[in-house]
C-alpha cells in the first residue's frame, strides 16, 4: 500500500501544479526543468545533479509519510529505480570529456543515481534499475510490487528521475520530443507490504509489424478489466502526447468505453516525461476519480506494458 | 500479478533449455567451453578503436564476429552491442528449439542487462552531428530493442541495469515473470562492447592492470575489460517438457541487493553481498550443505577478491573451504554486464561435463584468499548445486542458485 509519494516536475511540486493542458500551458517552452539543488553535504561532492534530485525525491516523500529516513535503512527497503533519460547528460558529458571533465565515472552508469540513494539512507534491501524507455516506470511499479508480495522486503521506493535540461542542445535536435513538451520529473513512491498488493495485475509485450493496439486490446490484463464489472479509470501514455492521442483513438475500434473513461491521454496533463508518465498518470486518476480500477498503459516504440491496480490496494 | 498465462505452481521450477554465447575465446556454447576447460586466453591489444593516451591497451576483444544469419529480413543492426545479442540469441533460441514453437498463445520476452547498453553507438554519432538525435532515445535499451524486433517477439521487453552484476539479475527479472504468468519463456542475459568511452572510464579510475589478470592471487594488481554477451532461454520446467525438450539447469533461486555504502568499490564488510546471497539461497531452499561450486565474481582487483572471500567464508562457513570456486575472468577479462551471463553457462556446462574450469594464471596464495580456486587445470568434478555471485558499480550486487541437470 502507498505509504507516501512525491512529486516534482518542471510545472512545480504535486500532482495540483500539473496544468490542464501541457502544450498550451508551455506556451511554446520546449523544456521545462527542475531547479537545480545546491546541497552542502561533502557525502555527495561527486554527485551529479540527477542523484541531488532523486535524493530530494524521497526526502519529500518521507515527509508526506509516516516513515522517517532510519525506517528506509536496512536490508528489508527495496529501491528499485526506473528512467529513460537522466543518465544521458552525465554520459554525453563524458564523451566530450577532457582531463578536467566533472563527471566522474562511474557516474555515468545508470545506477549510479539510486547507488547514491542507496547510500544516502543506507539501503541494503534488494535492489535495480529499469532503463526500458517509457515503460521502465511501470516495470519498477511491478517489480517492487513482486518484492513485496514475495515477502523480499517489508517496504519499496520506486523512483523515477527524468531529465534533459543539461544536455538541452541534444535534446532540442529531436523535434518529435520538444514539441509536447519535456518535462523534467522526479517522483518516489514509498510502498508497504499489504496483502491487498496481491490484487495488482500486470502484464506486457512487444507489437511487432506495427500492431500496437491489436496487441494491447487482446492482452489478458485489458480484456480482464473490460469484462470486470464496473469501468476503470484509464491512463494511456505514449512517449509523446501524439502518441497517447493516437493509441486512445485506436484503442476505441476494439472498446468504444474508452472515450467516456476519466483521465485517458496523461502526456496531455504532464507533456514529455517518459518513464514517469504512467506513474503521474495512476497518481493522477487515485486523486480525482472515483474508479475502483485504475488501467496504466505505456508504450514506447514496439514495446508495452499495462499495470492494473485496485483502489483497494491503496 | 497475472496474464493469459497460467502462473507458476509451487512444484513448477524454471528451466534452462538454450544458452548462446558470443566471447573473446569463442562464439558459440562449444567453442567457448573449450577454450575455458583448456585455459584458452582471449586478451589481447585492442585494435578496434584508439587506445592511444590510454595506460592499459590490452582487453578480451572480439576481432571478427562470425557471419549472422537471422529469420529477419531487416538489415543486422550497425550497433556492436546490437550484433552480439543478436548472435548469441540465434543460439540460444536454436538450442531451445524455440524457433520451431509456432503457437500465437506461446510469448517469447527479452530481459537484457548492461552496464553500458548502446553507448558505445554513440561514440560513432559524434562523427555524425545530423544523427546525434539517437541519442535521446534511451540509448541503453537500445540493443534490447533491436533484439527484440530482430526476432518479432510478442513478450515483454526489458532492459534492466545493476552495472557489472547486470547478467545475473537479468535472469532473476526473467524468472519473476515466469513466474507471474507473463510469458511463456524469456530470452534473458547480458551484453556489453569494448570502446573507449569504458576504457577511459577504468582508465581514470585506475583499475586496469598492466600485469595479467590473477583472480584471489596474492600478486593481483587489478582487472581487465572484455566485451560479449551471453544469453539463456527461461521457461517453466513443465513447459519445456511438454515441448519434448529436456532442462539443461534449473534457476533455483536469485537476488539482487544494495551495498549502500561506495559508488565504485565493494563495502569492505561485504554487507550487501552477504545479504544477497543468503536471499538467493533462502528462495532457493538450499543451505551451504547443499553448495558444490562458486563461480566468484573474482575481478582481481585487491578489494573485491578479499571480500568476495570472506562473505563466503561468513555465508557458507567451514564448508566454505571445502567448495572448489573459480573465476573466468582471466580468460576473456571483465565482460561486464555480460559476464555474469557468461559464468552462469559456464556453471550449467560445470554440471553437464563434470568439470570445473581452472582460475587462470592463479600461482600465489593470498593468506586472505585461503578457499580453493581451482588453481593450474580443469577439475574433474560434476557439481549440482552452483552459486553465482556478481556485483558492480554503485554497491550492487547480485546471487543466481542453479542445479544442474544431466
Amino acid at each position: 500500500m502507498f505509504r507516501g509519494v512525491s512529486l516534482a516536475t518542471g510545472w512545480g511540486e504535486g500532482l495540483h501544479s500539473l496544468p490542464k493542458d501541457a502544450v498550451a500551458a508551455a506556451a511554446g517552452k520546449q523544456i521545462l526543468p527542475l531547479p537545480t539543488l545546491i546541497v552542502d553535504d561533502d557525502r555527495l561532492r561527486r554527485a551529479t545533479r540527477e542523484c541531488l534530485l532523486a535524493i530530494a525525491a524521497v526526502e519529500t516523500a518521507l515527509r508526506h509519510s509516516p516513515w522517517s529516513a532510519a525506517d528506509l535503512a536496512g536490508q528489508r527497503t527495496a529501491l528499485v529505480y526506473a528512467s529513460a533519460s537522466s543518465y544521458i547528460s552525465a554520459n554525453w558529458s563524458f564523451l566530450h570529456a577532457d582531463a578536467s571533465s566533472v563527471v566522474y565515472f562511474p557516474y555515468t552508469a545508470p545506477s549510479a543515481v539510486p547507488g547514491e540513494v542507496s547510500m544516502y539512507f543506507n539501503i541494503t534491501g534488494p535492489y535495480l534499475s529499469f532503463l526500458s524507455g517509457a515503460n521502465a516506470g511501470l516495470e519498477a511499479l511491478w517489480h517492487a510490487v513482486t518484492l513485496l508480495n514475495t515477502g523480499q522486503c517489508e517496504r519499496a521506493l520506486v523512483l523515477v528521475v527524468e531529465t534533459f535540461s543539461e544536455c538541452e542542445e541534444l535534446f532540442l535536435l529531436t523535434r518529435r520530443l520538444v514539441s509536447f513538451p519535456l518535462v523534467e520529473t522526479t517522483l518516489c513512491v514509498l510502498l508497504e507490504r499489504h496483502p491487498t498488493l496481491g490484487t495488482v495485475s500486470y502484464d506486457a509485450g512487444n507489437a511487432t509489424n506495427g500492431g500496437l493496439v491489436h496487441a494491447l486490446a487482446t492482452s489478458a490484463l485489458f480484456q480482464a478489466v473490460q469484462e470486470r464489472q464496473g469501468t476503470p479509470a484509464l491512463a494511456l501514455c505514449g512517449p509523446t502526447l501524439r502518441d497517447g492521442h493516437e493509441i486512445a483513438r485506436q484503442l476505441q475500434t476494439h472498446w468504444p468505453l474508452v472515450a467516456d473513461l476519466p483521465l485517458a491521454v496523461v502526456n496531455a496533463r504532464t507533456g514529455t516525461c517518459l518513464a514517469a508518465t504512467p506513474l503521474v498518470g495512476l497518481l493522477l486518476a487515485l486523486a480525482e476519480t472515483q474508479r475502483e480500477q485504475i488501467l496504466c498503459i505505456s508504450h514506447w516504440g514496439e514495446a508495452w506494458s499495462m499495470v492494473g491496480w485496485p483502489r483497494g490496494s491503496l | 500479478m497475472t496474464s493469459g498465462i497460467l502462473p507458476l505452481q509451487p512444484t513448477d521450477q524454471i528451466a534452462i533449455t538454450g544458452m548462446g554465447v558470443v566471447s573473446p575465446i569463442g562464439q558459440d556454447v562449444s567453442s567457448y567451453w573449450s577454450g575455458l576447460v583448456n585455459g584458452a586466453c582471449g586478451i589481447s591489444r585492442i585494435e578496434r578503436f584508439s587506445t592511444d593516451g590510454l595506460r592499459v591497451q590490452n582487453g578480451g576483444e572480439i576481432k571478427a564476429l562470425r557471419e549472422l544469419v537471422g529469420p529477419a529480413a531487416s538489415p543486422l543492426p550497425e550497433c556492436r552491442a546490437s550484433q552480439f545479442l543478436i548472435a548469441a540469441a540465434s543460439e540460444a533460441l536454436q538450442m531451445a528449439q524455440w524457433n520451431n514453437v509456432t503457437r500465437s498463445d506461446q510469448r517469447l520476452g527479452i530481459v537484457i542487462g548492461t552496464a553500458l547498453g548502446g553507448i558505445g553507438q554513440a561514440e560513432r554519432l559524434l562523427d555524425k552531428p545530423h544523427d546525434l538525435h539517437a541519442l535521446t532515445g534511451a540509448p541503453y535499451d537500445g540493443p534490447t530493442r533491436h533484439l527484440a524486433h530482430w526476432f518479432r517477439v510478442t513478450g515483454p521487453v526489458m532492459t534492466i541495469s545493476t552495472a557489472c552484476a547486470s547478467g545475473a539479475t537479468s535472469l532473476g527479472i526473467a524468472a519473476d515473470l515466469l513466474r507471474a504468468g507473463t510469458v511463456s519463456a524469456v530470452l534473458a542475459g547480458g551484453v556489453d562492447i569494448l570502446c573507449r568511452f569504458v576504457m577511459q572510464g577504468f582508465n581514470r579510475m585506475r583499475s586496469l592492470t598492466r600485469d595479467k589478470v590473477r583472480p584471489f592471487d596474492r600478486r593481483r594488481s587489478g582487472l581487465l575489460l572484455g566485451e560479449g554477451a551471453g544469453l539463456v532461454v527461461l521457461e517453466r520446467a513443465s513447459t519445456a517438457r511438454q515441448r519434448g525438450i529436456s532442462p539443461l539447469a534449473l534457476l533455483r533461486g536469485h537476488a539482487s541487493c544494495a551495498d549502500g555504502s561506495h559508488i565504485s568499490a565493494p563495502d569492505t564488510a561485504g554487507r550487501g553481498l552477504e545479504h544477497t546471497i543468503r536471499l538467493a539461497m533462502q528462495n532457493a531452499e538450499v543451505t551451504p550443505e547443499h553448495i558444490d561450486f562458486i563461480s566468484a565474481h573474482g575481478t582481481g582487483t585487491p578489494q573485491n577478491d578479499r571480500v568476495e572471500t570472506s562473505v563466503f567464508k561468513k555465508v557458507l562457513g567451514s564448508r566454505a573451504y571445502a567448495i572448489p570456486v573459480n573465476s573466468i575472468k582471466a580468460h576473456m577479462g571483465h565482460t561486464m554486464g555480460a559476464a555474469a551471463t557468461l559464468e552462469t553457462i559456464m556453471c550449467v556446462l560445470a554440471s553437464r561435463h563434470g568439470q570445473i574450469p581452472p582460475t587462470l594464471n592463479y600461482g600465489e596464495p593470498d593468506p586472505e584468499c585461503d578457499l580453493d580456486y581451482v588453481p593450474g587445470s580443469t577439475r574433474v568434478f560434476r557439481p549440482r548445486i552452483s552459486l553465482k555471485t556478481a556485483a558492480g558499480f554503485a554497491g550492487c550486487n547480485a546471487c543466481l542458485v542453479l542445479e544442474g541437470v544431466v
